[in-house]
């Protein structure tokens, strides 16, 4: 028994990356969860731009009121509409309309429009609590029955629905989750499976080379990840009423984009690690930090200043931000420029990386 | 501002000013201006809001003749009540009152007032006004009565909306489904809630 026990722990010290990376990646990981969820910053204040049709004194008591918990941005009707619908940079924008001050005086109760992305979660939970907290002060200026002098019109800018459940904030992120250490242990430890088995000599004097052999593993790696998304997101279509958006080709195109920079990491990981210990410290690495600032388990807002400014070098982001705008904003084809762009830049990059270290790493041996 | 515009409030305050140099000191215009224009000192003034509140009620107390707002507002309602429910009744609504309409006052930072045409028949007269911001202007027109202590103001109103019938609309609508002593509860709850949140 002490034999054994000998032998495992020389064999765990021998490799030191891989002994590095057991004791780092708890490290990191807890380390980036306890600064998302727990961190003392409190981020950007929430934006919420505001269109003053009014330019009275009730709008502005109430923009003053808002002022107190959020930046409060006054805009003109298109530009509320542009920060809302097309740039996502705010949840929601409140629209005072004209005559809100004069029926306000006058005891008149008035409809303010909230434009909203419901696909911002949390952050439209956050606004329509100031928004309650500013309809208390409004009430306590008001008469002594008349509370109800502000009601709200909420119209969702970017879809069709006013709400989204909570299965639809949830499941895409952890499906991609899934997706992720399927297809990144998977194709990491292929490659030194091949190794391990004594294959890959053999495989490397076969006709076509170390690129051709790369590529088909490549190949092979990136159908079965397809497959596991696809599967993925039809189970939550079914099980859970996950809308995957109204065009199914754009979410076959993101699909198709999501998984190629996902093997590509998968590559990238194998290429990185020297030993097949090495690929699961690695392989978690990647997988939780991917995860963690890609937004897979929580919302970016949520996340401090500084995670959000590094966030977009992470491929999961751009998936994220393609998935959103299918599932939760019903946007179609013309939203997957963008993230199927940058997701093929991302897994283009990692890829070359990968067969890169790779090629040096083992065609020599 | 346009220069029309520019031109039409110089002329309103040019307008203003002679009425002011030619009102009698007991005048109606010359009562409401005198206590709009203490309003408007406190609130363009220094002090918390707390202060400015407490300022503008004493101000306002001697201006409003709230007992006579709250009979027109109560209408029908306070026949047949108590001597000690129909003074509950008042105290209740000039605390209200009084305090609505500050309230309202402070909404404007920093209010100008215009003053219009008095309109006096026996003892009643109207007193328009208007109270101008930087977009819009609010027309606020005064009711007033002659009493034994001067002119004082028995409704307020508000773009042509009555403050007076406004809250009558709302006691008819509380009392249709509740009783009376249940109103008085409502209303000790808005002046003890109002109290409370300064």
């Amino acid at each position: 028994m002490l034999a054994v026990f000998r032998k495992d722990l020389r064999i765990f010290v021998r490799d030191r990356w891989a002994m590095l990376f057991a004791i780092l990646v708890p490290v990191l990981v807890v380390t980036i969860i306890a600064e998302a969820l727990f961190h003392s910053d409190s981020g950007p204040r929430l934006l919420v731009p505001v269109v003053n049709e009014d330019g009275g004194p009730v709008a502005s008591t109430f923009m003053k009121l808002l002022g107190e918990h959020a930046e409060v941005r006054e805009v003109s009707r298109a530009e509320a509409v542009h920060l809302v619908r097309d740039v996502n940079r705010a949840a929601a924008a409140i629209a005072f309309p004209p005559q809100l001050s004069k029926q306000y005086l006058q005891g008149r109760s008035t409809e303010i429009e909230l434009l909203t992305d419901p696909a911002a979660g949390s952050d439209l939970e956050a606004i329509k609590v100031l928004l309650l907290l500013m309809d208390k002060d409004a009430a306590a200026l008001a008469d002594p029955f008349s509370e109800d002098k502000i009601t709200l019109k909420e119209k969702n800018l970017t879809g069709n629905r006013l709400s989204v459940t909570a299965f639809e904030q949830n499941v895409p992120g952890f499906s991609l989750m899934f997706v992720l250490m399927a297809v990144i242990f998977g194709t990491a430890m292929s490659m030194h499976d091949e190794r391990d088995w004594g294959t890959l000599p053999r495989l490397l004097v076969a006709p076509g080379g170390f690129t051709r052999l790369l590529l088909g593993k490549f190949g092979a790696r990136f159908v079965v990840g397809l497959v596991q998304i696809v599967c993925l997101f039809l189970w939550g279509h079914w099980m859970f009423r996950v809308s995957l958006g109204s065009s199914p080709w754009a979410f076959l195109v993101l699909a198709l984009a999501v998984v190629f920079a996902t093997v590509a990491v998968g590559m990238l990981v194998a290429g990185l690690a020297r030993t097949r210990e090495q690929t699961l410290p690695l392989g978690l690495t990647f997988v939780m930090t991917f995860s963690a600032l890609g937004g897979l388990w929580w919302p970016q807002s949520i996340q401090p200043a500084w995670m959000s400014r590094i966030s977009p070098a992470f491929f999961t982001t751009w998936a994220m931000q393609g998935l959103n705008d299918l599932v939760l904003r019903d946007r179609g084809m013309e939203a997957m420029a963008v993230p199927v762009g940058v997701l093929l830049a991302h897994g283009a990059t990692a890829l070359a990386l990968g067969f890169i270290l790779f090629r040096r790493r083992f065609s020599a041996r | 501002m346009t220069r029309a515009a520019r031109l039409g409030a110089v002329l309103l305050l040019v307008a203003a000013g002679r009425a002011t140099a030619t009102d009698a000191p007991d005048s109606p215009r010359a009562v409401t201006r005198r206590a709009l224009e203490q309003s408007n000192t406190i609130v363009r003034g220094s002090g918390d809001r707390q202060q400015k509140l407490l300022a503008l009620r004493d101000v306002l107390r001697d201006f409003l003749d709230t007992e006579a707002l709250a009979r027109l507002a109560a209408g029908k309602h306070l026949d047949g009540r108590t001597p000690e429910e129909t003074a509950e009744f008042l105290r209740l609504f000039r605390e209200l009152f009084i305090r609505t309409y500050v309230q309202r006052l402070l909404l404007f930072d920093a209010p100008d007032f215009t003053y219009g045409e008095e309109r006096v028949t026996g003892d009643t007269a109207t007193v328009g006004t208007e109270i101008v911001t930087p977009r819009d202007r609010f027309a606020v027109d005064y009711t007033l009565h002659h009493t034994e202590s001067g002119w004082r103001a028995t409704d307020i109103m508000v773009e042509q909306v009555s403050l007076a019938q406004n809250f009558r609309a709302q006691f008819d609508t509380a009392l249709a489904k509740s009783s009376f002593q249940d109103l008085l509860e409502l209303l000790r709850k808005k002046v003890d809630g109002a109290a409370a949140a300064g």
